[in-house]
């Protein structure tokens, strides 16, 4: 029966004990396979004693050699781990993964084509749809009115909803405190010209 | 799944349903909305305001002016208030086919004449059909023609309704 070659690199290495390293011996002399074997790692070894004896560093050409091999591993390196970053195996449930996919979708276009806010971003917010901007008095436009889906919202339906909003055009006016109003009769609607023709 | 299949996938899910947001939640589309906008500035109105009080010998003692925007069909509230009365004004313009305005004007008023009377209250419409930037005076309180007293006045509103340019 032949010895495995770790047993081998060991009796070569002389770290064998006894009664093994005798067992092993004796069998090299009948085993012409395994003393081949014994001779292969015997010159592998006398061949790592010469190295040692005479390092590669020592030599002219050992530092170019060096920083070449380092180049060329680095460059290797970083091309397989580029590489198997995209083409990595992750092991996630297929409902899971279709989930977390769905809601990253729906996420980024609603960022990006949210046509309901006035903005995400838009810092010009109301609760009230049709409440009175500052600047100039116009209503903002409401973006949820009830819009029928084949026909153009009837007038009607526009004022009833805008009344549904309870935004309503209002002034409010103080008038000077020192003023006593009198009540002269009748409110009048009268036209302008009317009124300052019938005055003179 | 490789990593490098995700962001293909994530693409494809976005074209599936891009077309759910591409209505509001109402159903209504963007060119629906945008017609109704454009319908609704159509009956868009800019509403001046003058408001006055009118003393002795039609005397004007004090007046600010406002301008609103509104739509054909909705009012404007004006609420005045002074020392012993409160007026509200509800001026409701109406756009006709022809260009042509009618104006509705609705008047409330609550006057305590003196300290510890009684409140009152008045309320009254009027209607006026109106050609687009003609002056109408509204008066709330009546019309006060003239007065011998110099601390009695009368309010007047005057009004200007045209269609938004």
């Amino acid at each position: 029966m032949c010895y495995d070659e770790q047993i081998i690199s060991a009796y070569v290495d002389g770290e064998l004990e006894e009664p093994l390293h005798t067992e092993v011996q004796e069998h090299m002399e009948s085993c012409t396979y395994c003393r081949s074997t014994q001779a292969e790692y015997r010159s592998v070894k006398e061949l790592f004693l010469a190295v040692s004896k005479n390092p590669i560093h020592d030599t002219i050409a050992g530092p170019q050699a060096k920083a070449r091999v380092w180049q060329q591993i680095q460059r290797k390196t970083r091309r397989e781990t580029a590489h198997n970053f995209w083409h990595r195996q992750i092991q996630v449930p297929l409902p899971l993964a279709a989930g977390v996919m769905a809601a990253v979708a729906v996420l980024v276009f609603t960022l990006i084509f949210n046509p309901f806010s006035s903005g995400i971003f838009s810092s010009d917010k109301s609760d009230a749809p049709l409440a009175l901007r500052d600047d100039n008095n116009i209503p903002e436009i409401p973006t949820n009115y009830p819009a029928s889906k084949n026909s153009m919202p009837e007038l009607e339906q526009l004022l009833r909803f805008l009344s549904d909003q309870g935004a309503a055009v209002e002034v409010k006016i103080q008038l000077p405190s020192s003023s006593k109003i009198q009540i002269s009769g009748e409110p009048q609607l009268l036209r302008a010209a009317d009124f300052r023709r019938s005055g003179e | 799944m490789k990593l490098n299949m995700v962001f293909p996938t994530l693409l494809i899910l976005l074209g599936l349903i891009q077309p759910l947001f591409s209505q509001n939640p109402n159903g209504a589309s963007s060119e629906e909305l945008e017609e109704a906008l454009r319908y609704l500035q159509d009956k868009a109105l800019e509403v001046e305001i003058h408001a006055r009080l009118i003393g002795k010998d039609r005397e004007n003692v004090w007046n600010t002016e406002s301008r609103k925007i509104t739509v054909s069909g909705k009012s404007i509230s004006i609420t005045l208030q002074g020392e012993n009365l409160v007026v509200s004004a509800h001026i409701l313009p109406f756009l006709n086919e022809g260009g042509s305005i009618f104006l509705v004007a609705k008047g409330e008023v609550w006057v305590q004449q003196s300290p510890g009377q009684e409140k009152k209250y008045y309320s009254t419409v009027k209607s006026l059909p109106i050609k687009p930037g003609e002056s109408v005076i509204f008066f709330p309180t009546g019309v006060l023609m003239d007065t011998e007293e110099n601390d009695v006045h009368t309010i007047e509103l005057e009004i200007q309704v045209e269609p938004l340019e």
